[in-house]
């Protein structure tokens, strides 16, 4: 894999976070991210899907370092930012959160927001340069230049996403973390979205991360996707490959529930019994809900193993081949 | 989906909600007349606060003097008046005090979290748990006697309803994915305060210190009535009340009236927090 190095853009290595909570006065330790590596690579549209609280957005915060990781390295473009001053690379890698409403300040103008991010940084000479800047902005994102002095709140979820993304593009990064960015939008406007994203990419060369819990969205704009399951990358292959044959029971299971758009088809039969508490310290965290379970599962944790070409997979029934 | 409306057209309404209210309004105007006869005192009123007449004493209400007078011949309504620029005064600036306070010490607890809010707020558990009379007794025999030393006691006393507030609504706003994003940008330190933090916790706060500002009119006339205050022959609206007490039988409207004019004052205080609140929250709950 070391040929390819040149070709990754950012990378995680065994990035470990834990959140602890007090739940009635007991000590929980709820293990986000779980010694998960993951190599995004220039250009391409990384899919990171699984579960909500499986850890997925918390890896996107990691590589960011908007969330200090507690062990594990980030690269980016070759240089290890683990520990750096941050605000160098602020403009490399942007991030489109979930909310279209709440990632946008309510007290701001449209402008001001989009232009934010070139002030900070000190880019363009004047404050009428930056406007114009935003403006620019905004146009590249579908919105006209009498949005710059309305105060977010008037938009709808679209074009507040709109906003975000130009908000994000401003700094022209070269990496972007899609944290849900179509989960809470009408359907109509997740395609709108979802176009729009896709036709950025290929105008400007950008890099996605794109977090979802939906395989529909992810399948669509991704080339690789990784999924995760209770902080740890399960699968990870092509997009088409995870897809068309998903190794990971888990995987399976979430292809089985995607709702397929035709009344006459019967869902696929594949239910998982619900997520108890009670993981396996030493073994295959999915073990509790897996159908095929086996003794194996239940000492030994299953470490990613190349099933396919550029596909890897976590799984004991893969232990074999 | 457009029920968080717009932020213009938000505030705009807000004022435009509050001035729609027919209670706030006539809250504000009673409050505005109160505070107008106040600070123009000397103008209002023909006497002096320390003006005493001997054949005057105890005289009832009258067009020369409306409120009467006490039982030293000094005309009510004058010292009512004085007395409020004292009371509303030191109300005004102990509030102030404790905003500013609050602001600092409730945005430093809200944003670093751990230790430093633990340590925070375990010291206004402490200073909440000691008696407002308490602590301005002890300030005065600590710092020594004075409307300054008075004044910072009871912006103390205030404190810790201020900070608990402001942590709350910083450690709301923290949560928004909006601050998240900025720090994505790379704002960080006073300008996240500034420009994200504050605009968005003011509306929140400045309603509570409406309500802060009633409180210490109050208190400050209780600690006049006790004796711990503003000094005699100075006026003040507590210690007219505590001296017109002794001839409550005989002359009650040397009680009453100023009772009443502080009432209505710390009421239609109140009442204007109350409108602001419902202008304030009014977005959210009712435009739909």
């Amino acid at each position: 894999m070391s040929s390819e190095n040149t070709a990754v853009l950012i990378k995680g290595e065994n990035l470990r976070k834990e959140f602890q909570s007090r739940v009635g006065g007991k000590r929980q330790v709820t293990r986000a991210v779980d010694g998960v590596s993951i190599e995004v690579y220039r250009g391409e549209t990384l899919g990171l899907v699984g579960e909500s609280g499986c850890g997925k957005s918390t890896l996107g915060r990691l590589l960011l370092r908007l969330s200090e990781p507690d062990s594990g390295t980030i690269t980016y473009d070759g240089t290890d930012i683990t520990n750096v001053n941050m605000h160098d690379y602020r403009k490399e890698m942007q991030i489109v959160f979930q909310d279209p409403a709440g990632s946008l300040d309510p007290k701001m103008k449209v402008g001001d927001i989009v232009a934010e991010g070139l002030e900070l940084h000190k880019i363009g000479s004047s404050r009428a340069q930056r406007r114009q800047m935003a403006q620019e902005q905004l146009l590249q994102v579908g919105l006209g230049p009498e949005c710059m002095d309305r105060h977010p709140g008037s938009f709808s979820g679209g074009q507040q996403q709109r906003i975000a993304i130009a908000r994000a593009l401003a700094l022209s990064p070269r990496f972007l973390v899609c944290d849900e960015p179509v989960s809470s939008l009408d359907v109509s406007y997740q395609a709108q979205i979802m176009n729009l994203l896709s036709d950025l990419q290929k105008k400007l060369g950008l890099t996605y991360l794109f977090i979802s819990h939906d395989l529909n969205v992810v399948r669509r704009l991704s080339d690789r996707i990784a999924v995760m399951y209770l902080g740890r990358v399960v699968e990870q292959g092509p997009a088409d490959q995870v897809c068309t044959s998903p190794r990971h029971p888990y995987t399976q299971a979430l292809l089985a529930a995607v709702p397929v758009p035709d009344p006459d088809v019967k869902p696929a039969d594949m239910e998982l019994a619900d997520i108890s508490a009670s993981v396996p310290e030493n073994g295959c965290a999915f073990l509790p809900r897996c159908p095929y379970a086996k003794d194996a599962c239940a000492s030994v944790k299953p470490q990613l193993k190349e099933v396919a070409e550029g596909h890897f997979c976590a799984c004991h029934l893969f232990a074999e081949q | 989906m457009r029920s968080s409306g717009s932020a213009t057209k938000k505030e705009a309404s807000a004022r435009l909600r509050f001035f729609k209210n027919p209670v706030s309004v006539a809250a504000l105007i009673v409050f505005a007349v109160i505070l107008f006869c106040c600070v123009f005192a000397p103008v209002v009123s023909r006497y002096g606060y320390a003006e005493m007449r001997v054949s005057e004493r105890f005289l009832k209400p009258c067009s020369d003097h409306i409120f009467g007078c006490d039982y030293a011949g000094r005309d009510t309504f004058a010292r009512v008046l004085y007395g409020g620029r004292n009371t509303l005064k030191i109300a005004a600036v102990a509030t102030v005090l404790a905003a500013l306070g609050g602001m600092t010490l409730g945005i430093i607890s809200g944003i670093c979290g751990g230790t430093t809010d633990m340590l925070i707020m375990r010291a206004m558990e402490i200073l909440s748990a000691v008696p407002s009379l308490l602590l301005v007794i002890l300030a005065e025999c600590l710092m020594g006697w004075g409307k300054g030393n008075f004044m910072y006691a009871m912006a103390l006393s205030a404190l810790p309803s201020v900070v608990r507030l402001i942590r709350a609504s910083v450690s709301q706003v923290m949560s928004k994915s909006y601050i998240e994003a900025s720090r994505a940008l790379g704002v960080k330190g006073l300008r996240l305060v500034f420009k994200h933090i504050l605009p968005n916790i003011l509306p929140s706060v400045f309603v509570h210190l409406t309500g802060t500002f009633a409180e210490q009119i109050l208190l400050c006339s209780i600690m006049g009535y006790v004796g711990v205050g503003i000094n005699p022959p100075q006026a003040e609206w507590g210690l007219i009340i505590f001296e017109g007490y002794a001839s409550l039988r005989t002359a009650p409207h040397a009680v009453l009236l100023p009772a009443a004019v502080i009432a209505v004052c710390v009421l239609s205080v109140n009442l204007i927090g109350n409108g602001l609140r419902d202008a304030v929250d009014g977005g959210d709950r009712s435009d739909g």
